[in-house]
């Protein structure tokens, strides 16, 4: 079995948590929450530490098993399956749904004219290739391509200040905490998609080295948190609470709008390439995620076949997709209404099984 | 499986090779600096104007080598009048490059959100690009060959860029307008720009083409009531607002004296000013103090001739110097204040700074703010400190006892 360090996992759950995730992020929290939507994001993300201490917890007493594994432990092998089966449906059909946003991200801002077989086809073709490389050749993925996300992130921030509207995100807490809280709802499920991959990964992280892990989940929590709640912030800043509203991916607004000096501009295409290295991470841990599933209900153990037909499922969900306002609300029900529900109910059932039965076993 | 799927790797790649679907070559596009909208003769028409630079093929280095294509058409929309300028032109109009929005008069007073709707949406243009008013038609003033520039456009461009150094009118892009726009409160402003004939506003020159504009001037700027252009500020008003605003980077003042007879004046460069502001009580009310700081570097002193001490320069001038730009700046900053409460508009940001430091007393006052605006205290106190008064402390001075002094 394939281990991954210390690092790595940290490095990893980072790029899974964070995703594209800075994309609708201010829109999304903007909504409800206002010039006050970038306190709506530390709190939202802050959810992600409890779900991943009890998914550590779990592993602590099934070492070496993944989460599906468990599942089928404590509740039993057909209600563990049809679990599993669940979980392999929605990360699958949500690896599909970001990859679609990929698409819809390069043609609505560099490539227009460029087939969506082709992005959705090369995308794909790259996730299946990392994803059969194993978990630790993904990893060292990571560990090149999400410092430059962070960067790129830092330096679009930076570059924006000269564009900033001082007072925008005044005065704060006008209304109060409840829109704060409401606005935080939207992006609570952001923090949700985490255990999805963390579920699978648990096969590969060292052993006993929980307090690390525990520790590798705060800061890589941390770290996208602050990313995300200064994109929030940038873009309230440089639009207003209403424009953070109305613009679709406020991101790629921002990058057409960094200039330097008379000479650089049109900085945004360089920045798409960061921002499909960042889409690329959280689709392969998705997709992996997806794999795992199905092998766990199947039996099938590393099967290349499964691999490309899960690819080419992907690639057939993605092409009959739209872009545009009709994706970005598909991919908030998806993360509303099955992912929530999901991740949010799925491991405190476990936990509250895996009480149950060391209680049953004391006795 | 390992050979089979390289091999249908290998098999895939080239088709990665040809590069960008659609891709065009930089020679093919034609690079639209400046557009122009304006009403329609037709009803619900636009007129749009395209301005493209295209360099000259062998021509010398500079502006003078730039073909000035501009181009007008009438349609009922943005993207229709694109489609008029694919059928004449042969190359790609590519308005990434659009640095300035031109809007006319006329269309500014109607409201300017469904022409700006296209700017706003479509992917290729850049919010970061000059929004302005021109007193007329907008056509007109992009059809304007500057002397130096020959485009209308990079002309504007070049005036905007510079204005740092005299802060006559508020440097507005796409996307401050839109932020402005939507919020509830402040009124926006956009400066405007006239096409400048020899003889008018104090400025001649020798053009080639008898009474034609070959200038463009930027001053002042259009008060908006949502996107509807409601009224003119005066070079006097602006820049009392953009005082107020903590706009000014720097600026030329000039300040008559009362010492040194008549024509006497004093001129000066701001080389640094800040605009602080703060909600305080008055007269049992609340108001907004707005205290403005700065230095000024003396550059000119005309009036009677005397011949002066550096300690005179201090004692009789220095002070009544500032005096005298210390009153202008309030005098600017009245005026602004004062053209707001009688049009109703807050552009100034009055309310803006109210709701920023006291939401509650803001939520009292908001659905009324228009009528209040007219009666809300304000005080503006101005500090301005001299930097150095120039290269030397008197004027020159004709010998003493010639009879000339």
């Amino acid at each position: 079995m394939q281990r991954i360090s210390i690092h790595q996992f940290m490095i990893l759950s980072a790029a899974i948590l964070l995703g594209t995730t800075f994309m609708p992020v201010a829109q999304a929290t903007a909504q409800t929450a206002g010039r006050d939507a970038w306190l709506a994001v530390m709190p939202a993300y802050s959810l992600a530490i409890p779900w991943g201490y009890m998914i550590l917890y779990l592993a602590k007493n099934h070492p070496g098993l993944t989460l599906m594994q468990i599942a089928e432990k404590l509740l039993g092998k057909w209600p563990g399956k049809g679990i599993n089966l669940m979980y392999a449906g929605i990360t699958g059909y949500f690896a599909a749904l970001l990859s679609s946003q990929l698409v819809d991200l390069f043609r609505r801002s560099i490539l227009p004219l460029v087939p969506t077989t082709v992005f959705a086809g090369g995308i794909l073709l790259l996730v299946v290739i990392l994803a059969w490389s194993g978990v630790e050749v993904f990893a060292r993925f990571a560990e090149i391509v999400f410092p430059l996300i962070a960067l790129g992130l830092i330096f679009t921030t930076l570059f924006s200040i000269p564009r900033f509207e001082w007072g925008e995100f005044l005065p704060i807490l006008e209304n109060g905490w409840m829109p704060v809280v409401w606005g935080a709802l939207p992006i609570v499920p952001f923090a949700m998609e985490y255990p999805l991959f963390l579920a699978g990964m648990l096969a590969f992280l060292p052993q006993g080295e929980g307090p690390r892990l525990k520790a590798g989940i705060w800061r890589a929590v941390l770290l996208v948190g602050l990313l995300d709640t200064a994109i929030t912030l940038t873009q309230t800043m440089v639009f207003g609470p209403e424009e953070t509203k109305r613009l679709n991916y406020g991101l790629l607004a921002l990058g057409k709008m960094i200039e330097i000096s008379k000479t650089i501009a049109g900085v945004e295409s360089i920045f798409m390439l960061v921002w499909m290295g960042a889409s690329t991470l959280k689709i392969t841990g998705l997709f992996l995620g997806a794999i795992w599933g199905i092998e766990q209900v199947t039996g099938w153990k590393r099967k290349g076949w499964v691999y490309i037909g899960v690819g080419f499922l992907l690639l057939g969900i993605n092409l009959n997709k739209p872009g545009g306002a009709a994706l970005v609300l598909e991919i908030a029900w998806v993360d509303q209404y099955l992912i929530l529900p999901l991740v949010a109910m799925g491991v405190p059932l476990l936990m509250v099984a895996e009480f149950w039965q060391r209680r049953r076993q004391r006795r | 499986m390992r050979k089979w799927f390289s091999l249908l790797l290998a098999f895939l790649m080239p088709f990665s090779m040809s590069g960008c679907w659609g891709k065009t070559e930089v020679e093919e596009l034609g690079f639209i600096m400046a557009m122009g909208i304006d009403q329609g003769q037709s009803p619900d028409t636009y007129n749009i104007t395209y301005q493209m630079g295209v360099p000259k093929k062998g021509g010398e280095g500079g502006g003078r080598s730039i073909d000035n294509l501009t181009l007008t058409v009438e349609a009922h929309s943005m993207r229709e009048s694109m489609d008029k300028v694919y059928s004449v032109s042969s190359r790609r109009p590519f308005v990434g490059t659009v640095k300035v929005i031109v809007v006319g008069e006329k269309l500014a007073r109607s409201g300017i959100n469904p022409a700006l709707d296209f700017f706003q949406r479509y992917y290729e243009f850049r919010r970061t690009a000059f929004l302005v008013i021109s007193k007329g038609p907008a056509g007109q003033l992009l059809g304007v060959e500057t002397r130096q520039d020959k485009l209308a456009g990079l002309s504007i461009l070049g005036i905007i860029e510079q204005s740092k150094a005299t802060s006559s009118f508020p440097v507005v892009r796409l996307g401050h307008y839109l932020t402005i726009l939507a919020d509830e409160i402040l009124a926006p402003v956009i400066p405007i720009a006239y096409p400048l004939k020899s003889g008018e506003a104090g400025m001649m020159y020798k053009g080639k083409e008898g009474d034609v504009a070959e200038e463009i001037r930027l001053s002042g700027a259009g008060v908006l009531k949502g996107d509807r252009l409601k009224d003119i500020l005066s070079e006097k008003e602006t820049r009392g607002n953009m005082f107020l605003q903590n706009e000014v980077k720097q600026r030329f003042i000039t300040a008559e004296l009362e010492m040194g007879g008549k024509n006497s004046f004093a001129s000066a460069r701001i080389l640094t000013t800040r605009t602080k502001w703060k909600l305080e009580p008055m007269d049992g009310k609340v108001g907004i103090h707005y205290t403005i700081t700065g230095t000024w570097d003396g550059d000119e002193l005309s009036g009677a001739q005397q011949r002066l001490s550096p300690s005179e320069w201090l004692n009789q001038y220095e002070s009544k110097v500032n005096e005298a730009f210390t009153e202008v700046i309030q005098e600017e900053c009245v005026a602004a204040i004062q053209k707001s409460r009688e049009l109703q508009l807050d552009f100034i940001g009055i309310g803006k700074h109210i709701q920023q430091r006291d939401p509650r007393y803001w939520k009292m006052v908001k659905d009324d703010w228009e009528n209040r605006l007219a009666s809300f205290p304000v005080v503006v106190d101005v500090n301005l400190r001299p930097e150095n008064e120039g290269t030397t402390i008197g004027p020159p001075t004709n010998p003493p006892g010639t009879g000339e002094e």
